[in-house]
């Protein structure tokens, strides 16, 4: 196997929202490292409110990092503006969670897809309109002509989907973000959209970012995984690493929960509630869930660890 | 107490924007006015009174920054100028004898049209079925749309002319002695009659549209529904429930709506030749005096400001999260 | 006047928008149909002038002072002039000058309102507090005093400074529906896609609001007829033009009132409070398309 160009790389990635005034502040990216290579498909699994939509923002620059640096090939785009941010995102992309926020009510189809194509690429008159009318071809939505001119009401959620990835792959990216591409929809339709994704990937040798609060089919899915929670990355492997020995208490939780496993609930949930994001909480974030809690959990920083090649975990019990 | 400070830096502020709107105005008109006043007046007002007016204005080769600090400096002191129509009285005079009258008018018109607009608006939100609720706002539209100035006129005409109900001029009989005796009070009220009842109809429109409004949109909220299922009598419902938080957005557009009220008293005190600042500014306009007019409608302006202010206090004591966030 | 108080609540979630085009939607209601009515009666008298009447409206050939009779429709001013000639050709002026403002207003507004909306920072600061000072300070006195320092002009510039002096409010509603607007996925879409700043302003956002700015543009054009009025009829504007704020002046400095020469100052005084209402009807029915809670109630 040679060795994976490297395409993006995350260090010690920090971002933060104040809350409430008065300077505090709650973090969703904690800290958090992470490398995408040419043509794969990282996964990032973690439930509601671990930060996962913040980090997919923040790799696509809609947001700002507050600390910690984003390598482009090259390239720190950590805090580019202007220029060089469009630049930036004619080569990384979105898919965004809710098709029915993603596109613009007041615009039809052909305009929405056509505008990456109009600004990134360059083209107007016949090539735009050829162009426009092979990606939505290439989604799966054909005859294109019966679309071109509908407006975003007029479209079944799959449908929207679709023509919000057909947007993301007109300014034919190396990367795409790809944000809970099918939770808000009808489970009939999901692995049609599932299928798309896979077969956009095999055909164009592009990268993946894959969010999803369900293991399954980030397993599906991708070849690398990352389990986030509260804000921090606790574990990484590949997929089969990931299924066949799973080491974050976290992420056996998470395989339990996923339908299809052939695990037995080892980890009855202590749930209380949502992670906490604070920035003053201390010790490992998973503490106050944690089955296997010790006291140092509370206190010590956590640091996260690589213990195989290809496997990384951010757990005091790992040490042991 | 953070909405308090924010409020009074904004009061400042446009007091201060006031002051230089006034200031500038003069300045950036097309061939100054005032050099052909100037050549006007000259040897009927003492020189040195025509010297301040053209330090007013700006005929003068002192720089501008030099020209603003003295205008601003003369305001602090209450000096506006001396007034051309009323030579050798000052401005500050002639705002002093007139600026009573259009409070008097405007404050209780507005009281009245605001009492009386908020009340129907009520109402038309609650008999939803009643064939006059349902009237009200469209009356309300067409009230709304006309002319001040126009209502005066009709009112004159109909009312004054031809049924000789009121008196059509000014805000006294003249041979009547200014001061605290019932003649002269009733003589008043005599006279405001008509040019309150032109203003509160031209103005009650907006206060009923507004508040029938904000209560159709309050009455479908869930906590009054669910008040209603707990069996909350309908009249505590409408007035403390839904009244009460309808009444609290509408302060928000009392900015503008001021504004349309004190422009609407203007031109209903020009109609009726009662002897307020609208007046006043009407006459200095019809005479060139542009310091008096300069003085009145700072004056105005100023007024205008701390009436809102008045009503921004208000409605922070009226509504606990206001003040709180201090949006 | 219809105040729009509430801005938050005439987001429409999009997909619960009809199937219906909006325009049907809105002449659905009868307030819009009246309101429109009436609007367009007027334009049409506007445009019709020479048709409906043979005389010069400035031409003071008859007697003056005749009340309504078969030649005269309206009777003549104090001048002499046919009232109906000077009504109909007054109200090409008037509704010229009134929608000018309008649209100077709605467009000042528009740019005043989204653009610090969408940029943040220092600039949303400076320029909303600009905005909210422009709101405080009373239109009508600042009008009169620009209108007394540039006495007798044109009526373009007329309407170029009522629009002037009228465009705060709407600057303020369409900011706050701007900074709701901004953040939502598909405007972070358009940037994503590399769109320039005025395409995601004008193409992307502005659209999601047209029933606001609609609805500022009829009370802009309510504003404007009115102001305009004003003017005229304090004799700051052009005196020598036919509009119905003209025609209440010379009716004053005619003593049309003391002559009892009712024919000469309720026609145009009317119309502007009816040209007014229809405006305002139809700011009343873009308003309840955007505001479901509106519609159920009328
Ligand atoms: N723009 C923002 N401002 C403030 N808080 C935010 C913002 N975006 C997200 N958050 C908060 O960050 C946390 C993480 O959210 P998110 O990244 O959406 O998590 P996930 O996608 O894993 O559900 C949530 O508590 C959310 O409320
Ligand atoms: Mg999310």
């Amino acid at each position: 196997m040679s060795e994976p160009i490297e395409v993006l790389r995350a260090e010690n990635l920090v971002v933060r929202f104040p809350v409430g005034g008065r300077g505090r502040w709650i973090v969703p990216v904690d800290n958090i490292n992470l490398t995408i290579h040419q043509a794969e498909s990282v996964g990032i699994v973690g439930e509601s409110g671990s930060g996962k939509t913040t980090l997919g923002r923040t790799l696509v620059r809609i947001l700002e990092p507050a600390k910690g640096r984003l390598h482009w090939h090259t390239h720190d785009v950590a805090h580019i503006r202007g220029r060089a941010l469009r630049h930036y995102h004619a080569a990384v992309q979105m898919v965004f969670q809710d098709p029915f926020a993603s596109l613009n009510p007041a615009r039809t189809v052909f305009d929405q897809v056509a505008l990456p194509v109009r600004c990134h690429r360059r083209m107007s008159g016949a090539a735009q309109a050829d162009r426009v009318e092979s990606l939505l071809d290439q989604v799966g939505l054909s005859p294109a002509r019966d679309l071109r001119e509908k407006y975003p009401h007029e479209l079944s959620g799959g449908q929207r989907q679709r023509v919000a990835i057909a947007r993301a792959l007109a300014a034919d990216p190396q990367i795409i973000v790809a944000d809970e591409p099918v939770s808000m929809l009808d489970v009939s339709i999901r692995a049609g959209i599932l299928q798309l994704l896979t077969e956009l990937k095999e055909q164009l040798a592009l990268s993946f970012v894959f969010i999803t609060h369900d293991l399954a089919s980030a397993r599906y899915f991708s070849t690398r995984i990352g389990v986030m929670y509260a804000g921090q990355l606790v574990e990484m492997a590949t997929a089969a690493d990931i299924t066949r020995r799973p080491l974050h208490p976290y992420t056996r939780l998470l395989m339990a929960a996923s339908p299809g496993s052939g695990m037995k609930a080892p980890l009855p949930e202590t749930t209380q509630g949502s992670p906490d994001l604070s920035a003053q909480r201390r010790g490992c974030p998973f503490a106050p869930r944690c089955p296997l809690v010790m006291d140092r959990c509370r206190q010590a920083t956590v640091e996260f660890r690589w213990l195989a090649d290809q496997h990384g975990v951010a757990c005091l019990r790992s040490e042991e | 107490m953070k909405y308090v400070l924010n409020r009074v830096g904004f009061l400042l502020i446009s007091l201060w924007a006031a002051a230089t709107i006034n200031f500038f105005l003069p300045r950036m008109m097309p061939g100054n006015p005032v050099d052909s006043l100037i050549a006007r007046f000259q040897g009927r007002i003492s020189g040195s009174a025509l010297h301040a007016i053209e330090l007013q204005f700006g005929i003068t080769h002192q720089p501008l920054w030099f020209q603003y600090l003295a205008y601003l400096n003369h305001l602090l002191h209450g000096n506006f100028g001396v007034s051309l129509t009323y030579y050798p009285a000052s401005v500050m005079t002639v705002i002093g004898n007139s600026l009573p009258w259009t409070l008097g008018l405007a404050g209780l018109s507005t009281v009245i049209s605001v009492a009386l607009g908020l009340a129907l608006g009520i109402y038309s939100a609650w008999h939803r079925k009643g064939w006059l609720a349902n009237a009200l706002p469209t009356m309300s539209t067409f009230t709304a749309a006309i002319p001040f100035f126009w209502l005066a006129m009709i009112f004159v005409y109909l009312l004054g002319y031809l049924l000789g109900w009121f008196p059509t001029d000014h805000a006294y009989t003249s041979s009547l002695v200014p001061g605290i005796n019932g003649p002269f009070i009733l003589s008043v009220l005599h006279h405001g009659i008509l040019p309150a009842c032109t203003i509160v109809i031209s103005s009650l429109g907006g206060w009923l549209m507004n508040m029938r409004n904000n209560m159709v949109q309050i009455l479908g909220e869930d906590y009054i529904l669910f008040a209603q299922a707990k069996g909350v009598p309908d009249r505590a419902l409408m007035l403390r429930y839904a009244a009460r938080n309808a009444i609290l957005p509408i302060a928000t557009s009392f900015a503008m709506s001021i504004g349309f009220v004190v422009g609407g008293t203007l031109l209903t005190e020009i109609v009726f030749s009662y002897p307020g600042v609208g007046y006043q500014l009407f006459t200095a306009i019809e005479n060139s005096d542009y310091p008096l007019m300069q003085g009145l409608f700072l004056m105005i302006a100023v007024s205008v400001l701390l009436a809102n202010f008045a009503v921004e206090m208000l409605y922070g004591r009226l509504d606990p999260r206001v003040r709180r966030s201090g949006v | 006047m219809t105040v729009i108080t509430s801005v938050a609540s005439t987001s429409v979630d999009p997909s619960r928008r009809g199937r219906t085009s909006p325009i049907r939607q809105f002449f659905k209601d009868p307030k819009a149909r009246v309101g429109f009515g009436i609007f367009a009666f007027f334009v049409l008298i506007a445009l019709l002038a020479p048709v409906i009447t043979p005389y010069n409206p400035q031409s003071t050939l008859f007697i003056p002072l005749q009340a309504p009779d078969a030649r005269h429709w309206l009777g003549t001013t104090g001048n002499g002039q046919d009232v109906l000639a000077q009504f109909v050709y007054g109200a090409r002026t008037s509704l010229t000058v009134g929608i000018l403002a309008g649209l100077t207003a709605t467009a000042i507004g528009i740019v005043m309102g989204m653009l610090p909306a969408y940029r943040g920072g220092t600039f949303d600061l400076v320029v909303s507090t600009f905005t909210n000072i422009i709101l405080v300070v009373p239109g009508l006195p600042l009008l009169l005093v620009i209108g007394a320092y540039i006495h007798q002009t044109g009526s373009l510039v007329i309407a170029l400074v009522i629009g002037m002096t009228g465009w705060a409010w709407q600057a303020r509603v369409l900011r706050s529906q701007t900074l709701s607007l901004v953040s939502r996925d598909y405007v972070v879409a358009a940037r994503l896609a590399g769109a320039p700043d005025q395409h995601i302003i004008f193409r992307e956002i502005l659209p999601n609001m047209l029933s606001l700015v609609v609805a500022g543009l009829m009370y802009s054009c309510l504003y404007g007829i009115l102001a305009e009025a004003s003017l005229e009829f304090l004799g700051l504007g052009n005196i020598n033009a036919t509009s119905w704020g003209t025609m209440l002046y010379w009716a004053t400095q005619g003593a049309a009132l003391l002559n009892g020469a009712w024919w000469w100052f309720v026609p145009p005084g009317l119309s502007i409070a009816l040209v007014g209402m229809g405006f305002s009807l139809m700011n009343f029915a873009v308003d309840t398309l955007s505001n479901p809670r509106l519609r159920e109630s009328s």
